[in-house]
C-alpha cells in the first residue's frame, strides 16, 4: 500500500469512520512493521498540531486581557515622556534629594515594572493589600497588573482576587505573602497566608504550581484551598486531582474530597473524612457472621452501617445513604420486589441481583462456585480503582463460595480469575456510563464476588481490594 | 521529555480530541504516582503506562458512548504494537514540536484554519467541507497535502538543525 492510501485511510479512522472494508484494508496494512511507523509519526503529528493550536489559543487570550487593562509600560510616546520624568524623580529620590521633602501621608507609587505585559491582573482588594516591587512595598488598587518577581502582601483580614488571562482565578487571604513567577504557566511562592485555587485547564506541558516553604503542588486544572503556617502546608482539594510534593520528598496524588499535610520533615499522605450512612441489605439481623465482617470493614472507614433485612426493608429505608451493599444473604425474590430501583452508588454481591441492576446482561453470566484456600485474582492492571494493590493476590486462606461474572464489557472488569480469566471476579461502572444492560448507571455501580460466607475466610490483601472499592463507590466522578 | 511526549501522542490518537487529551495525561500521571510501587521493570514502564492510558480511554470512551472506537480492539493493538517498537529510539521529538509552530506559519490562512477545525475543535471532515463548499473527501485531500507540507517543512528545519 502506498503511503498516501495509508494516510488517508489514518484520517478516515481519526473520524471513527472506517468501513468494515477500510477498517480490514487498514488491518493489513499495519501488519507491515513501516506502515506502524507512519501511523505512530501521524498520531504524533496530529497531536502536535492540536496542542500547537491551543497554545496559540492560550496566547491570544492572554493578548486580549492584556490589552484590556492596559498597564503603563505599553504606553504612546506622551507616556513614555512622563516616564522619562518619573526616572528622572527616581534617581533624585536615590541621591537622597527627595526623601527630606516627602510629606508623610504622601502615598507611594508602585515602580514601573521591567516586563512588557502583566501575568495577571489584582481584580479585587480589601484590607490591607500591598505590593512588592524591586524591594519597595506599595498600596495596591484594584485593576493593577503583577509582574514576575511580585509580592502581594497583605495583612490581617486582607484579601486580593488576582485572576489570570486563562481564567485561573486565586484569592489570597491575610494576613498572607504570595509572589509571582517568571517562567512556563502560573507559578507561584506561597510564603505564608492561604490561597483558594480555582484553576482552569492548563497545559501538560505548563501546569501551575505553587511552591510554600514545605512542599510543592502541581495542577492541569481543579479547584482546591492551601494553606502554609505554623511549619507545615495543608493541601484540601475541592474538584479534580492535585499533585502534592514535599521539597525532596514523595510526590502523592490528593483527589477530590481528600486533604494531607506536608511537614519539613514529613511526606503528604492524602487521607478522606468519610462519615455517613451506609446500609447493607441482607439478612434478618443478626445475620450471617461473613456478614458482620464485611460491615466491621465498612465501619472501619468511617461509616455507620444499618443492616436492613430485604424481606421487610423498604426502599425510604435508604434515604440518606452514602451506599448501598447488597448481600448474598438478602432474599432474592424481596430484592426484586423491594429494590429494583435503587439510584444510589451501589455494591452487589448477590450474583443473583447482577442482571436487575445492569452489572451483566443475563441470568446466565452470573453465578457463585466454591474455590479453594489460596485461590488467586488478577487485577487489571493500571486500573485506578485499585492504584497500589499487588496485580495478583490469593484471596482465601480457607475454601468459601465466590461469585463470579461472564461477558462482562472489558471496560469494566476490575479483577478476573486467576486461572480462568473469562469469570470476572469485580466489576466496576462510573456513574452515567452503560451497564451491560444499555442502561446509563445512576451513580456508581460494583459488582463483587464477596459471598457472606467468604468474609469469614478473606485474607488482608482481598480486604484491602474491597476497601479501595468502597471508597471509589462513595468519591463523586472526578469527570 | 520524549517518553512524556510520546506518551501524549499515544493518549491522543486513541481519544482525538487534543483537550481531552491533556486531561486524560494528567489523569495518567496521577494514577501512575499514586501507586505504592511499580508493578514492572523499567524496561516495561512505557508499554505499562500505555495501557494505564487505554484503560482510562476506555472510560472516557464510555462516556462519550464512542463504542466504535472501542470496537477496534485489532487497530488498537497495532497502534499499542507501533509505539512500543519505537520505546528504545531516541527521537526529536521536542525539536519537531518547535519546529511546528514555524511551519505551521508557512501554510496559508485556510490551511491554518483548516487544521484548526480538525485538530483544536474536532471538526470532522464533513462538517469543515459544508464550512467550505467541499466534499468529505476532499477535505480529507487537503489535510493529507497540508500535514504533507508541514512534515516536509519540520524535515527541512530538522535537517538544517534550525530548531534544535
Amino acid at each position: 500500500m502506498n503511503r498516501d492510501r495509508l494516510e488517508q485511510l489514518l484520517l478516515i479512522w481519526d473520524e471513527d469512520a472506517l468501513d468494515p472494508a477500510q477498517r480490514s484494508e487498514l488491518e493489513d496494512a499495519l501488519a507491515d512493521p513501516a506502515a506502524r511507523r507512519v501511523l505512530r509519526e501521524h498520531w504524533s503529528l496530529s497531536a502536535s498540531i492540536g496542542t500547537e493550536f491551543i497554545r496559540r489559543a492560550e496566547r491570544f487570550a492572554s493578548q486580549r486581557i492584556q490589552s484590556s487593562h492596559p498597564h503603563p509600560q505599553r504606553r504612546s510616546w506622551l507616556r513614555a515622556v512622563i516616564a522619562t520624568a518619573a526616572a528622572a524623580i527616581v534617581l533624585a529620590l536615590a541621591a537622597g534629594l527627595y526623601v527630606s521633602s516627602t510629606p508623610q501621608n504622601q502615598t507611594p507609587q508602585i515602580p514601573a515594572a521591567r516586563e512588557p505585559t502583566a501575568l495577571a491582573r489584582l481584580e479585587r482588594s480589601e484590607g490591607q493589600v500591598r505590593i512588592e516591587r524591586g524591594g519597595q512595598l506599595s498600596p495596591a488598587s484594584e485593576g493593577s497588573g503583577l509582574y514576575g518577581d511580585d509580592v502581594l502582601d497583605l495583612a490581617g483580614t486582607g484579601l486580593a482576587r488576582v485572576i489570570w488571562p486563562d481564567g485561573t482565578v486565586i484569592r489570597l487571604h491575610g494576613p498572607g505573602r504570595m509572589s509571582l513567577s517568571r517562567g512556563t504557566g502560573i507559578q507561584l511562592s506561597l510564603g505564608h497566608g492561604r490561597v483558594d485555587v480555582e484553576a482552569a485547564h492548563q497545559t501538560v506541558s505548563a501546569p501551575l504550581g505553587i511552591t510554600t516553604p514545605e512542599a510543592m503542588v502541581t495542577v492541569v486544572g481543579t479547584r482546591f484551598t492551601l494553606t502554609s503556617e505554623g511549619g507545615q502546608t495543608r493541601l484540601e482539594v475541592i474538584e479534580g486531582s492535585v499533585s502534592f510534593q514535599r521539597h525532596k520528598g514523595l510526590q502523592t496524588a490528593v483527589t477530590a474530597g481528600e486533604w494531607a499535610i506536608a511537614t519539613h520533615d514529613q511526606d503528604p499522605h492524602a487521607r478522606r473524612e468519610r462519615s455517613g450512612k451506609v446500609v447493607m441489605i441482607g439478612n434478618a439481623p443478626p445475620g450471617p457472621p461473613g456478614d458482620a465482617a464485611i460491615a466491621a470493614h465498612i465501619r472501619r472507614l468511617g461509616y455507620a452501617v444499618v443492616t436492613i433485612d430485604a424481606d421487610h426493608g423498604r426502599p425510604a429505608d435508604l434515604t440518606g445513604a452514602r451506599f448501598v451493599y447488597i448481600s448474598n444473604s438478602s432474599a432474592l425474590p424481596s430484592l426484586r420486589q423491594r429494590f429494583k430501583d435503587v439510584r444510589l452508588p451501589l455494591v452487589c454481591s448477590e450474583p443473583g441481583a447482577a442482571p436487575m441492576y445492569g452489572l451483566v446482561a443475563g441470568e446466565g453470566d452470573t453465578g457463585s462456585s466454591m474455590a479453594p484456600a489460596g485461590v488467586t485474582m488478577q487485577l487489571t492492571p493500571g486500573n485506578p480503582l485499585i492504584a497500589g494493590q499487588p496485580v495478583e493476590l490469593t484471596l482465601l486462606q480457607g475454601p468459601a463460595r465466590l461469585g463470579w461474572f461472564l461477558n462482562a464489557p472489558a471496560g469494566a472488569v476490575v479483577a478476573s480469575d486467576q486461572r480462568d480469566p473469562s469469570l470476572a471476579r469485580i466489576l466496576a461502572y462510573e456513574a452515567g456510563t452503560s451497564l451491560a444492560n444499555g442502561q446509563p448507571a445512576p451513580a456508581r455501580r460494583v459488582g463483587l464476588f464477596l459471598n457472606a460466607e467468604a468474609g469469614l475466610e478473606l485474607t488482608d490483601a482481598g480486604w484491602k481490594v474491597i476497601e479501595a472499592l468502597v471508597i471509589w463507590v462513595d468519591t463523586p466522578p472526578a469527570w | 521529555m520524549a517518553q512524556q511526549f510520546r506518551l501524549m501522542d499515544y493518549i491522543c490518537g486513541l481519544i482525538r480530541d487534543v483537550h481531552a487529551a491533556e486531561d486524560l495525561f494528567q489523569e495518567v500521571s496521577l494514577t501512575v504516582l499514586a501507586l505504592e510501587s511499580i508493578p514492572v521493570g523499567e524496561r516495561d514502564f512505557a508499554p505499562w503506562v500505555r495501557g494505564v492510558a487505554k484503560n482510562l480511554a476506555l472510560h472516557h470512551w464510555r462516556r462519550q458512548r464512542r463504542q466504535r472506537v472501542v470496537a477496534d480492539d485489532r487497530l488498537l493493538a497495532l497502534a499499542e504494537q507501533a509505539f512500543a517498537e519505537s520505546d528504545d529510539e531516541t527521537d526529536e521529538d521536542f525539536a519537531r514540536r518547535r519546529a511546528l509552530a514555524s511551519c505551521l506559519e508557512g501554510l496559508g490562512q485556510t490551511g491554518r484554519q483548516v487544521l484548526e477545525a480538525r485538530y483544536l475543535r474536532d471538526s470532522g471532515a464533513e462538517e469543515i467541507g459544508a464550512m467550505l463548499g467541499k466534499t468529505a473527501e476532499a477535505v480529507r485531500m487537503l489535510l493529507m497535502r497540508l500535514r504533507g507540507k508541514l512534515k516536509l517543512c519540520i524535515d527541512d528545519q530538522i535537517s538544517r538543525g534550525g530548531c534544535a
